[in-house]
């Protein structure tokens, strides 16, 4: 990972135009960018959509970036990519199949592999993170970007607030309403559940 | 939930914002105070932690692939195409662009304004015109006064009772084109008032007639009199001052188809100027389609140009 200081670097490089610059923040972003897209759409072809978008329009508007914070500018432009990808598809409710509404969802909506899962994480079962996932999705959009933004890409309160551009008390709000919808919609579970309290004890 | 809330100072926001670190210190040591005495909180603040720990094991999903970007993808805003091309001119342009726009508008603007003071012009003319055209309306009306001889020297002889069938068709005629015109041009209000007119004038007719013939012969001269009517009606068809019927006027003693048919002039001149009037209506219509053309072309170019710059 880059220091603040090689970003600003590369950031300026990539004002100038010199995509070689630009892509080295790619690489350095992609995952997250991806990850957040992916959270946000539950679909991987949409999210590598949106990921590539969040890219190309980053590019675009470099110039017009403020504030040293590569990872939340990038962050924002991708919550905004998804945002409007949830949006097209409540607009053309025929291509959403993949969206995973409530009573309306796919089968398996992510299957995210993970490679770093030795034994010492089957802790946390594969049927309590699917379960997860999926009410990761039927939250409402602007809590589901909050609680990706701070539980899963471990932002701070204040990033995220200006990544959403609202106010921390906003972001707050956000927060723990969907911490409180995730967690009577695991109650509903009790088996899940259990082992939610369990996986932590 | 909410009698829960009541029982507790502490609400789900705080103990949410709590196992994230967020709570400034005086809030924190209040909750903490709070939770060592509340079991409910506990288990609240138990359950919040285990969902943000089994949320941050979530797995982070790799890109599928690069999305670096290739300068194939980046082309367009590197190397823009015309518009963009343009560079530091693309701003000027555009505010050529507006100021030829702006100058466009003011021209339609002040065309159509002339048009429209025009028209209304058009429209008092007609308003001056009315007692103009009545004018010499009044005048022709006048004339005959003026010259009552062959006035009286023609009803002379039908008072006389030399009831010449010319006379009297052409009377009838006279009076066929009175209504007529008077319809044409008067409005109902303008018709009221000749009925006013005609009353008190009309005497002057009877008079007119009494004085130079017999009674029986008169009935038929009386007519006339309807054309007086008629009269009245004529200086209407200017139509413009309805409410005022006029007293002025004189009457013509007995308007001979002559006058009558100079009078007709008049209107079929007033209504053909009517009818030039409204001809301008198509010229302005066509003037304000191609405004708004314009208006339309300019601002989709501005509107071009500006999604290019954007």
């Amino acid at each position: 990972m880059n220091t603040p200081l090689d970003e600003q670097e590369l950031v300026d490089r990539s004002r100038r135009g010199d995509l070689e610059a630009f892509n080295c923040l790619v690489i350095a972003y992609q995952d997250r960018v991806y990850n957040l897209c992916l959270r946000m759409l539950g679909s991987p072809q949409a999210a590598e959509d949106a990921a590539q978008e969040t890219f190309l329009s980053a590019y675009r508007s470099v110039g017009r970036m403020r504030g040293p914070n590569v990872r939340s500018w990038l962050l924002r432009i991708a919550a905004n990519a998804s945002i409007d990808e949830l949006r097209r598809r409540r607009r053309q409710p025929q291509l959403s199949l993949e969206v995973a509404t409530p009573g309306n969802e796919p089968e398996r909506p992510l299957e995210v592999p993970d490679p770093a899962e030795g034994p010492e994480r089957l802790a946390l079962h594969g049927e309590l993170r699917e379960a997860l996932q999926v009410e990761l999705l039927r939250l409402p959009p602007d809590q589901r970007l909050a609680v990706i933004l701070c539980d899963l890409e471990g932002l701070s309160y204040e990033e995220i607030a200006a990544s959403i551009g609202r106010s921390i008390g906003t972001v707050k709000s956000r927060i723990s309403r969907g911490r409180s919808r995730l967690r009577e919609a695991l109650r509903a579970q009790p088996e899940l559940f259990g082992e939610l309290i369990r996986h932590t004890e | 939930m909410l009698f829960w809330r009541r029982r507790h100072p502490i609400g789900d926001q705080e103990l949410s914002a709590y196992v994230d670190g967020e709570l400034p210190s005086a809030a924190r040591a209040r909750l903490e105070e709070h939770v060592e005495a509340c079991a409910a909180c506990r288990e609240a603040l138990e359950e919040l932690r285990a969902l943000r720990g089994a949320l941050r094991e979530l797995p982070q999903a790799a890109a599928p692939r690069s999305f670096a970007l290739r300068e194939a993808d980046v082309r367009p805003p590197l190397a823009p195409r015309p518009v963009a091309a343009l560079g530091r001119a693309g701003p000027l342009l555009g505010g050529v662009t507006a100021a030829a726009l702006v100058a466009f508008g003011a021209l339609v603007g002040v065309d159509v304004g002339v048009l429209g003071t025009e028209s209304s012009q058009g429209a008092s003319d007609s308003v001056a015109s009315a007692p103009e055209e009545s004018q010499p309306a009044a005048s022709r009306g006048q004339e005959p006064q003026e010259t009552p001889p062959p006035e009286l020297d023609e009803l002379a002889p039908l008072a006389g009772g030399l009831e010449t069938n010319e006379a009297y068709g052409d009377t009838e005629k006279a009076l066929d084109e009175a209504p007529d015109i008077g319809v044409n041009r008067s409005s109902p209000d303008g018709a009221a008032p000749p009925a006013g007119a005609t009353t008190p004038e009309c005497p002057d007719c009877p008079d007119a007639a009494f004085t130079t013939g017999p009674a029986p012969a008169l009935t038929p001269e009386c007519l006339p009199t309807t054309l007086c009517v008629g009269d009245a009606l004529r200086v209407n068809p200017g139509g413009l001052s309805p409410g005022e019927p006029p007293p002025g006027e004189p009457l013509p003693l007995a308007p001979t188809p002559a006058a009558a048919q100079a009078d007709a002039a008049g209107e079929v001149e007033v209504v053909m100027e009517a009818e030039e009037d409204g001809g301008r209506t198509p010229l302005r219509v066509a003037e304000g389609a191609t405004a708004a053309l314009a208006l339309v072309a300019a601002s989709s170019l501005a509107l071009v140009w500006w999604r290019r710059r954007a």
